[in-house]
């Protein structure tokens, strides 16, 4: 037997890719020159190659019938219950994110006037939400923390422009700052918006509880904001056409868009449930 | 898979859409080797249907986050980290004999048996590998994983996942040698006191 021309060290490597079946020609010559030499390596090719044939053996073993009929029984049981909640889910948590960024317009801008506004905002809002995930749905990545977060920068936008004025004047009460500037505006424009965008991207993993949060946000903050709102809708109930128009255009997307996503839900669950 | 088949991704956006009839479809494309994999792992048929349909639940719940990668090697990660989690809940120790049923790919009847045994023995003598050994065994022959996404998965070189797998079955076939060689010797001896 002539000595062979590598260490056994130095060869293992190459023998492993001799054995798996993927060795270039280069290494099969060394691999054939070293063992013929070599008799440990030679045998050590030998076993795992045995081995190997007997652990790559394919089972016939099957599980029993019922671990299939409980899985995908759980599974449907599942989506038929989440889907309507996740549309009702985008429907209302988007409407609570807008009631919130309407809220601060309306205490602060000149074109705010009261109720009609708030509706119409939420129910624009409300429908980019449903929009985005019917959109996210359609390439099948539905992700409604997404469609919630589209939300939540809208109340971002809006917050830096309109600060909500009982923040402020909370603000002002604690001495934070002395008068209603710019500078202030900012600061709690973007407290407002950033908390609720870093609550939904920390909890983006979980669909159900970033609708909530998002949802339970909003209406903490209407509900602190509502007595403001109404007295000022008390002293100024000029209500301007424009609103009222969009917010009409707006709900009737909001129902075009529900009856589609109810729709695709619908079908969905025929499909499957024929299969 | 034959041709025109969808592939698993796209099997999985249409589920994470809604579609349930992909979920099934993805569920019969994983269920025997998924089984084979915790069978041969943890040689308990009840632990192994067990962990099968948690891996599933996994699935469901995890779609959300499935980013559109290769499917095969998600869903193995997660069978393997159920397995895990399993040993280390059994402080691997091995529990009941495991029960093969190897292919009927196997060229005779003598071949069938003399396989199921060794296999019935290897997972009797996993625990004996050094670790990194163990892992690439477990990874690239029962959960069938390449050795790139088994070297992801365990934190090295798709070469060094190579090496151990190949030192990890050499020392498998010299542990089972080990193994066959004390059986015989045990059972010549009851025989010898027995006549």
């Amino acid at each position: 037997m002539p000595a062979p021309t590598h260490t056994c060290e130095a060869i293992e490597p190459l023998l492993a890719a001799v054995a798996f079946g993927d060795a270039t020609t280069e290494t099969l010559a060394r691999v054939d020159e070293h063992c013929a030499g070599c008799a440990a390596c030679t045998s050590a090719l030998d076993d795992v190659r045995e081995m190997d044939g007997v652990m790559t053996m394919p089972f016939v073993a099957r599980p029993s019938a019922s671990v299939r009929s409980q899985v995908i029984t759980r599974v449907r049981r599942d989506l038929a219950t989440a889907e309507p909640g996740r549309v009702i889910g985008a429907v209302l948590g988007g409407a609570a994110l807008a009631i919130v960024a309407l809220i601060a317009a309306d205490a602060a801008s000149p074109l705010a006037s009261g109720i009609p506004l708030l509706v119409c905002g939420a129910a624009w809002t409300a429908t980019i939400s449903l929009g985005v995930y019917l959109a996210l749905q359609k390439r099948g990545r539905a992700r409604w923390p997404m469609a919630s977060l589209m939300g939540v920068c809208a109340a971002l936008l809006m917050s830096f422009v309109c600060p909500p004025p009982m923040l402020v004047a909370s603000g002002r009460a604690a001495g934070w700052f002395s008068s209603h500037t710019v500078a202030a505006e900012l600061l709690v424009g973007l407290g407002f918006g950033i908390v609720p965008i870093v609550i939904a991207l920390m909890i983006s993993r979980d669909a159900r509880a970033s609708t909530i949060t998002t949802a339970a946000l909003g209406a903490v903050l209407l509900a602190a904001e509502l007595p403001l709102l109404f007295a000022q809708c008390c002293n100024n109930p000029a209500v301007s056409a424009w609103p009222v128009l969009s917010g009409a255009l707006a709900g009737a997307l909001l129902a075009a868009f529900t009856v589609l996503a109810l729709a695709r839900f619908a079908r969905n669950r025929d499909r499957s449930s024929h299969v | 898979m034959a041709t025109g088949d969808p592939a698993d991704e796209d099997l999985m956006h249409a589920y994470v859409a809604g579609d349930v009839g992909a979920f099934e479809t993805l569920y019969d494309r994983y269920e025997r080797k998924l089984f084979g994999f915790f069978l041969r792992g943890l040689g308990d048929r009840g632990r192994a249907e067990d962990l099968l349909q948690r891996t599933f639940m996994n699935v469901h719940r995890a779609r959300q986050r499935y980013r559109g990668g290769g499917f095969a090697a998600w869903i193995r990660s997660i069978a393997y980290n159920l397995y895990r989690e399993e040993l280390r809940r059994r402080g691997r120790k091995p529990e009941a004999e495991l029960v093969v049923e190897p292919a009927a790919a196997s060229p005779t009847a003598a071949d069938r048996l003399d396989a199921a045994g060794e296999l019935g023995r290897v997972r009797e003598v996993l625990d004996t590998l050094s670790p990194p050994q163990r892992e690439a065994v477990v990874l690239c022959r029962f959960l069938e994983l390449d050795y790139t996404d088994a070297a992801a998965l365990a934190g090295c070189s798709p070469e060094a996942m190579k090496l151990r797998a190949f030192r990890g079955l050499r020392a498998l076939r010299s542990a089972l040698d080990v193994a066959i060689t004390s059986e015989n010797k045990t059972a010549s001896s009851n025989g010898g006191r027995s006549s």
